[in-house]
């Protein structure tokens, strides 16, 4: 073969390589870079660049605007800047592209990669050139002067330069002064001869090592240092950059006296934490409240206005609009963290709440459900209103345990909000709700649940009953002793009774210590079974009273002439406290 | 002799890569040891011989184990057996020399031969080591050499057109004051507000930095002799970006840290913007409520940054770095923390070198400036409290015993200007000096001394310093002789 064919041949090879390294290009702006025919042309344009490279062992491509050449030859055009191959290299300043002999595949993958990343960026945030530096490849070079720097810097200015005037320079005379001139004079042979034999040891130190730990040897380190040193470079590596931006952040909202600045810290601290739960770091976010609290602790006398800024940036942490980010991600089923999730809601406070409704219906862990269930109890005792906004119809097992959560709680002024409750169809709801009403020891409580008693369902009117609490109104007893004395009461089912009798006890009245002995010591009305049953309900609530008044009464029953009532109540009295 | 043959190359997997680094080290420390004492020792002394003997072995070694034996320099890269060395900061004057040595003779490639012998490699060297006259082709003339001695099994191909920059010091140079511009702008742009930061250009400047630092460091240590050029401030942060990232180099950061550090240095000190230029000036001593405000700087410009549209671009350590850089080792220092305890690694470097270039630069509020070598022993005194003691130590190795830069007396009765450095520990002392007067003090512009050079016949240095000199005493520009060199 001619040396001209071989030159048309390397000339054709060169341009088959860029046909295909231009498809490749036109594959990877589609396709993502696992995609089979991105790694198909990939594969070829390596095996083909991979041949040429045995033969010739360097492949140097010239870059020029809209053009790739060979040995200054173009060999491929493309003068659509969107797409163009040659464009996207030439805008970053690379005037050309080697490939060496050795090149890996790894390494042209990454190459590739490198490419598809930086070409999908808009253009001005990519810059192939500082991308390839970065990868810093050992089998492709690039060649970009600094000239691309100069037409970007100085594009609006002037550049800086320092002219030296040379003639000026080295033209004239420096003079010694005495005290130098008396240094020349007496040191410079001795110094040479020291210096001469300082050299000559160094020499022969040199000669005794072995060759084997070259390193500690030739270092001006010993190896204790060594080793500092690079441990300072890994904990420099492995230091968290976000904590790191976070403690800086933080130390300057301790620094920083004018309250504008200090504001748009706080800004900056915001989108922080905006980021970082658009990544789930709910720790992290967790960490910048936690640091702002200090902050804020640190502010107490401040008079400047920061504090108010703080109390802004909490505000639009816990508004509706951060709180919407974070349920996003968590619906989006992004949170991996949840217990993260929980520590950050619980710095939000009540505006949480329903959020932490949604965690709790949609947890499969019961570990975040329990904790859940804790920091709504925490945040709904700080606004039961919209703790008890969560109950809903749909969700009965929420809603219980809010109900609970919220008798706990006890609050007053929430009475009204239950009364809802007592109207939803779920009747698990309904009954938590009168629990609820129940725990709060409240007369206005007490009517509502005295309304329940008319309920067409037992358990609920069961349920009313025992939730009843005597508060020295008189009126709710008095209801129930006359329903206690209707006709229909005896109709009632034992455990509904039973219920009416234990209120009845609790209450300690003379009201009912009347009634219990009517029941108890009246012998004639005893022989009838529904009296009797009455009798025999009044010695077991009076049992569980343990009051004086409660025991006279069973001392009574003990001397009855009914059997059933006498034995009841001596078996009462063995078993009532002693006080 | 021929001009590019190529030995058969071991493809490097992972496995033994570091091996394959490791073989090309060994050659290489070795290869510089038996190149030094060719210029001490005649060519059958037995120190130089058993030098070749071992270096001999270790070739051979390397074939028998990788297969090949050959050195390429590729853009700021070495490859031994087309496999990348990567030099750490103990190695890292080896990359130095052999750079410095190959790039002179504008060889790219060196490879050894399997029947390399003794006589291959005495000659070989002898060449290389030899003083000739700065030739426009050097590589011919090598390769002249080369086969008038009949080495048949060293080989060695030219450089490429693309590895060769043509006035590396016109290049540093330009980037130099490219820098300081494009700060200028920022700054500018910063007070103005508006226009957004350039900074994928920042970027690249600081890749372009370290390129240069390099290919050609001593240079770019001598500009940062370049004190109060258009605006303190400015060059200051230039000088400290060059010699941080140079700092970080020997410390063995990776490029890419290297980068990020060189961003941080370039903002260091972008809080001065807020502080009134009447107090920046002030000549003499500040009222306390004026130092208060000074001291305020670090926190400012950590706030400019963090608020900057474009904070993605930049490395969080740019904010450690502007807040942390008048932070002591002993926990004084200002601003004071409340809640950070420790000092990040590019901010104890930036520390040392803020130090140093201020120093060392005259200002309205200082009566003198101090020269480079007594700023240094300022320095050390302050070794543990002020500065971080290691990298301290590692930055005092860097500078040298006589910083470049540093204006000395010679035995001969010249006066010069160390323009460089020598990495090997025995030439410490024995820098390469600029000549800029004769013996009898007439100014000149003299070549470049290497004060390693003996003299053939009495075996004694040609010249050695005697002292080092206070540039201002003699109204020496030393900045002026770098510029002067570069044009």
């Amino acid at each position: 073969m001619t040396l001209e064919q071989t030159g048309k041949q390397t000339q054709k090879s060169m341009q088959d390589i860029i046909q295909l390294m231009v498809k490749t290009f036109g594959q990877m702006k589609i396709f993502s870079f696992e995609h089979e025919n991105v790694k198909t042309f990939t594969q070829q344009l390596f095996g083909h660049i991979d041949t040429f490279l045995k033969t010739h062992r360097t492949l140097e491509l010239g870059v020029e605007e809209f053009s790739f050449s060979y040995n200054g030859h173009p060999i491929y055009t493309d003068e659509q800047i969107s797409k163009s191959l040659p464009f996207f290299f030439y805008k970053d300043g690379m005037k050309s592209l080697f490939f060496y002999h050795g090149l890996q595949e790894k390494e042209f993958l990454d190459f590739m990669e490198i490419i598809k990343r930086e070409s999908s960026l808009p253009p001005e945030e990519s810059d192939i050139v500082s991308a390839f530096w970065e990868r810093d490849f050992t089998n492709i070079r690039y060649f970009a002067p600094d000239e691309y720097l100069e037409t970007k810097i100085g594009a609006e200015l002037d550049i800086l330069d320092y002219e030296v005037d040379k003639d000026a320079l080295f033209s004239g005379r420096i003079d010694l002064s005495p005290e130098d001139q008396r240094a020349l004079r007496q040191s410079a042979r001795l110094a040479q001869d020291d210096l001469t034999e300082t050299y000559k040891q160094l020499e022969s130190m040199v000669e005794m090592e072995s060759g084997e730990d070259i390193l500690s040897m030739l270092s001006d380190l010993d190896h204790p240092e060594l080793d500092k040193l690079e441990n300072m470079i890994q904990t420099n590596r492995q230091t968290s950059p976000d904590n790191e931006l976070i403690a800086l952040v933080i130390e300057m909202l301790y620094l920083e006296k004018n309250t504008e600045k200090f504001s748009r810290i706080t800004d900056v601290l915001f989108q922080c934490l905006q980021r970082f739960i658009s990544i789930d770091d709910f720790q992290k976010a967790v960490n910048i409240l936690d640091s702002i609290e200090e902050v804020d602790v640190s502010l107490e006398k401040d008079l400047t206005g920061k504090k108010q800024v703080l109390d802004l940036f909490l505000e639009k942490v816990g508004g509706e609009a951060a709180l919407m980010e974070v349920e996003k991600i968590y619906q989006q089923d992004q949170v991996k963290d949840e217990t993260a999730l929980i520590q950050y809601l619980g710095k939000i406070g009540p505006n949480s709440l329903p959020l932490l409704g949604s965690i709790y219906e949609q947890t499969h862990s019961s570990q975040t459900r329990q904790m859940t269930l804790n920091l709504i109890a925490k945040s709904g005792s700080q606004d039961t209103s919209s703790l008890l906004n969560l109950v809903q119809n749909a969700k009965p097992g929420l809603s219980k345990e809010v109900l609970k959560i919220a008798g706990d709680i006890g609050d007053k002024q929430t009475i009204s909000q239950l009364v809802g409750f007592l109207n939803y169809p779920h009747k698990d709801i309904r009954k938590a709700t009168i629990n609820a009403l129940g725990r709060l020891n409240d007369e206005a409580a007490n009517k509502v649940l005295a309304a329940c008693l008319s309920d067409p369902e037992e358990d609920i009117r069961t349920l009313a009953i025992q939730n009843l609490r005597f508060l020295g109104n008189k009126a709710v007893l008095l209801r129930i002793l006359k329903v206690i004395s209707e006709k229909d009461f005896m109709f009632k089912s034992e455990s509904e009774k039973r219920a009416y009798f234990d209120y009845l006890a609790s209450t300690g009245s003379n009201e009912a210590n009347d009634l219990f002995l009517s029941f108890v010591a009246n012998p004639g009305r005893l022989a009838r079974p529904r009296v009797l049953e009455a009798g025999l309900l009044s010695i077991r609530s009076l049992t569980k009273t343990g009051s004086p008044a409660a025991k006279s009464i069973l001392e009574q029953g003990a001397k009855s002439k009914n059997k059933k009532v006498k034995d009841a109540s001596q078996k009462a009295l063995r078993r009532f406290p002693t006080s | 002799m021929t001009d590019k043959p190529k030995p058969p190359v071991a493809e490097a997997s992972e496995s033994n890569e570091a091996a394959l680094i490791k073989a090309g080290i060994a050659i290489l420390y070795r290869f510089n040891r038996a190149f030094r004492m060719s210029k001490i020792y005649e060519a059958n002394n037995l120190i130089f011989l058993r030098q070749i003997q071992m270096l001999l072995k270790l070739i051979g070694d390397a074939f028998a184990n990788h297969g090949a034996a050959s050195f390429s320099l590729r853009k700021n890269s070495l490859l031994f057996n087309d496999t990348r060395v990567k030099f750490g900061f103990s190695t890292y004057y080896l990359w130095k020399f052999v750079s410095a040595e190959l790039s002179e003779k504008e060889i790219g490639e060196l490879a050894f031969d399997q029947g390399i012998t003794e006589s291959d490699l005495v000659g070989f060297i002898l060449t290389l080591a030899k003083k000739t006259p700065k030739s426009e082709t050097p590589y011919s003339a090598l390769i002249n050499e080369l086969e008038a001695k009949q080495i048949q099994h060293i080989h060695v191909a030219e450089i490429s057109e693309s590895e060769k920059t043509n006035n590396p010091n016109r290049a540093a140079k330009d980037i130099y004051f490219l820098s300081m511009t494009h700060l200028k702008d920022i700054f500018h742009q910063q007070e103005s507000t508006g226009k957004k930061a350039a900074l994928l250009t920042t970027k690249r400047l600081m890749q372009s930095i370290f390129n240069h630092i390099s290919d050609n460091e001593s240079f770019v240590y001598g500009l940062t002799n370049i004190k109060n050029f258009d605006e303190y401030t400015l060059n200051h942060s230039v000088n400290v970006c060059i010699l941080s990232i140079s700092l970080g180099k020997k410390v063995g950061l990776d490029r890419k840290e290297l980068v990020d550090l060189g961003l941080s240095a370039f903002f260091h000190d972008l809080g001065k913007l807020d502080i009134p230029k009447d107090i920046l000036l002030k000549p003499g001593k500040l009222e306390e409520q004026e130092r208060l405000i000074i001291e305020q700087h670090p926190h400012f410009g950590a706030e400019k940054l963090v608020q900057l549209q474009e904070f993605s671009y930049l490395p969080l350590s740019a904010l450690n770095v502007a807040m942390e850089h008048h932070s002591w080792e002993n926990d004084s220092g200002y601003p004071h923390f409340t809640k950070k305890k420790n000092i990040n690694l590019y901010s104890k470097i930036v520390k040392i070198v803020d130090v140093f270039d201020a120093i060392t630069t005259e200002r309205p509020y200082r009566q003198k400036n101090y020269t480079q070598e007594d700023a240094l022993k300022f320095m050390m005194e302050r070794a543990g409290t002020e500065f971080d003691p290691l990298l301290l130590k590692i930055f005092v190795n860097m500078m040298g015993a006589h910083p470049v830069g540093t204006l000395v007396l010679l035995n001969t009765g010249e006066i010069g200007i160390v323009f460089e450095n020598q990495p090997e520990p025995q030439n410490l002392l024995r820098p390469v000096v600029k000549l800029i007067t004769d013996s009898s003090g007439n100014k000149k512009d003299g070549y470049l001394a290497d004060l390693s050079e003996k003299d053939p016949d009495t075996e004694k240095y040609v010249r050695t310093i005697v002292k080092s000199l206070d540039p201002q005493k003699y109204g020496v520009r030393i900045p002026d002789y770098f510029v002067a060199s570069a044009d």
